[in-house]
């Protein structure tokens, strides 16, 4: 007892000491897997993003000028999410192991369709909200197309899983747009997928790590709006 | 009395070291800040950058002004606006041109100050930013210098700044891009507007029709 009142000062100075210490070292701790969480979170937002600008900038690849190349995309009516979109491009062939027909005299052409599909995770709560988080599907089909051009019959069955996303997508949109900004519709309320020149695609991006005390969400945003539709295409009164 | 000295020398130590982390822990919270707003910011540049090259080349060549000249589409810079004239009094809106429908041209967005835009986050949330651009004839899509005379290639500098990401005067981002004109899209533009009724266009958009089944399902 004696010892330690003694040495009173340096007991407090020490503590203080230890305690400053051990606060520096915490924060120091969670700054750098902020920072790792941050640049991973980052890097898959662009890695998936590159993914969906790949696939819009394919869409409609060797179809003809007529053709529309995507359906109108199905929203979720409360959040205006887009849980499915599915769009086609074109694929040929000039050899086929199994067809020796096939030739680049004689190409085959294949439809390749693929579909999107927003998928719920799991939820995330930050502060006083609670965020439904998404992954991302996409999905592909090949099929042959008859004499006439009319790819085959498919069911759900014959989709075959590609890749997915980020499984901490916080919302996932999709729009299709007119010159002007604005969704062509057509007299009954649908989207006239021929009047679309961009598709608008956007989707945030949470990290998948929330380290306490952060009551706020930090949140990756990413957006792409691309041509789809080339304006060389013949003007209507050159069109058949 | 040196036990206290050596106390007070141990305090200040360890002040000096709290603070030296507390500032490191602050520049990389503002860092990663600015690296998710940056991000935000380049895709908010493309999709403005975007709809301003789907604005009409030139006043000239807008659809308004090519039925008023009975369909005929000007083929050559000469009856574009001359530079001194770019511009446009009226309010533009960057992401959605349909609401500011007289600002048509590429040109109507030269000196155009600092503007608010947002990106919508998640739960309605959004981020803000500023956008100005300028615009400028350039002799070819590869020249920075503007040219004197009327070209058929447009420069669009802009630039992005937000509140968010630390910056310079220049703001966060700067994006150029040329837009050189094509009378095809100009008269695509036409034949797909309202000022078009010669009766060609079709009911259900320009001027395509469904060849083939897109799927036999």
């Amino acid at each position: 007892m004696q010892f330690i009142i003694d040495n009173l000062i340096a007991v407090l100075v020490s503590g203080v000491l230890l305690m400053s210490l051990q606060v520096t070292q915490i924060r120091s701790q969670h700054a750098s897997i902020e920072q790792v969480v941050s640049h991973s979170v980052k890097a898959k937002t662009i890695v998936f993003g590159q993914w969906v600008e790949d696939d819009i900038l394919n869409l409609g690849a060797n179809f003809g000028t007529n053709l529309y190349r995507f359906n109108e995309p199905t929203l979720d009516a409360a959040t205006g999410n887009a849980r499915s979109w599915t769009f086609f491009s074109d694929s040929t062939f000039t050899h086929d192991p199994a067809d020796p027909t096939v030739t680049a005299a004689n190409p085959k052409t294949r439809r390749i369709v693929k579909r999107y599909r927003l998928v719920d995770t799991k939820t995330a709560t930050f502060s006083d909200s609670t965020y439904q988080l998404y992954e991302l599907h996409r999905d592909y089909l090949e099929l042959d197309l008859d004499a006439s051009g009319v790819p085959e019959p498919y069911t759900e069955a014959d989709w075959v899983k590609s890749a997915q996303s980020i499984s901490t997508l916080s919302f996932f949109t999709i729009d299709l747009l007119d010159r002007y900004g604005e969704t062509p519709r057509t007299a009954s309320g649908d989207v006239d997928v021929y009047k679309v020149d961009y598709v608008r695609v956007r989707f945030g991006v949470i990290p998948e790590y929330v380290l306490k005390p952060d009551n706020y969400i930090r949140e990756l945003y990413w957006v792409k709006t691309l041509k789809v539709r080339p304006y060389w295409v013949p003007p209507p009164s050159l069109s058949s | 009395m040196p036990q206290t000295l050596l106390a007070l020398l141990a305090l200040a130590l360890a002040g000096l070291l709290t603070f030296n982390q507390q500032r490191l822990t602050v520049r990389s919270q503002t860092n990663m800040v600015s690296n998710e707003v940056e991000l935000a910011a380049a895709g908010l540049a493309s999709e403005v950058m975007e709809f301003i090259g789907a604005r009409s080349f030139d006043e000239r060549s807008t659809p308004e002004r090519i039925a008023d000249a009975l369909g005929v589409v000007p083929d050559g810079p000469d009856a574009f606006t001359n530079a001194s004239s770019f511009g446009y009094s009226g309010d533009c809106d960057l992401l959605q041109p349909s609401n500011t429908p007289s600002c048509d041209d590429i040109d109507d967005l030269d000196d155009l100050g600092w503007t608010p835009v947002y990106v919508t986050l998640a739960h309605g949330r959004t981020l803000d930013f500023e956008i100005k651009t300028d615009v400028y004839y350039v002799d070819s899509p590869s020249s920075m210098t503007p040219s004197s005379s009327r070209t058929r290639h447009k420069r669009v500098d802009m630039n992005l700044r937000s509140d968010y990401a630390t910056a310079g005067e220049d703001g966060i981002l700067r994006v150029t891009r040329v837009f050189s004109y094509d009378p095809i899209k100009a008269e695509m533009d036409y034949e797909n507007s309202e000022h078009y009724n010669s009766g060609t266009a079709t009911e259900e958009g320009g001027g395509s029709g469904i060849t083939t089944e897109i799927l036999g399902n």
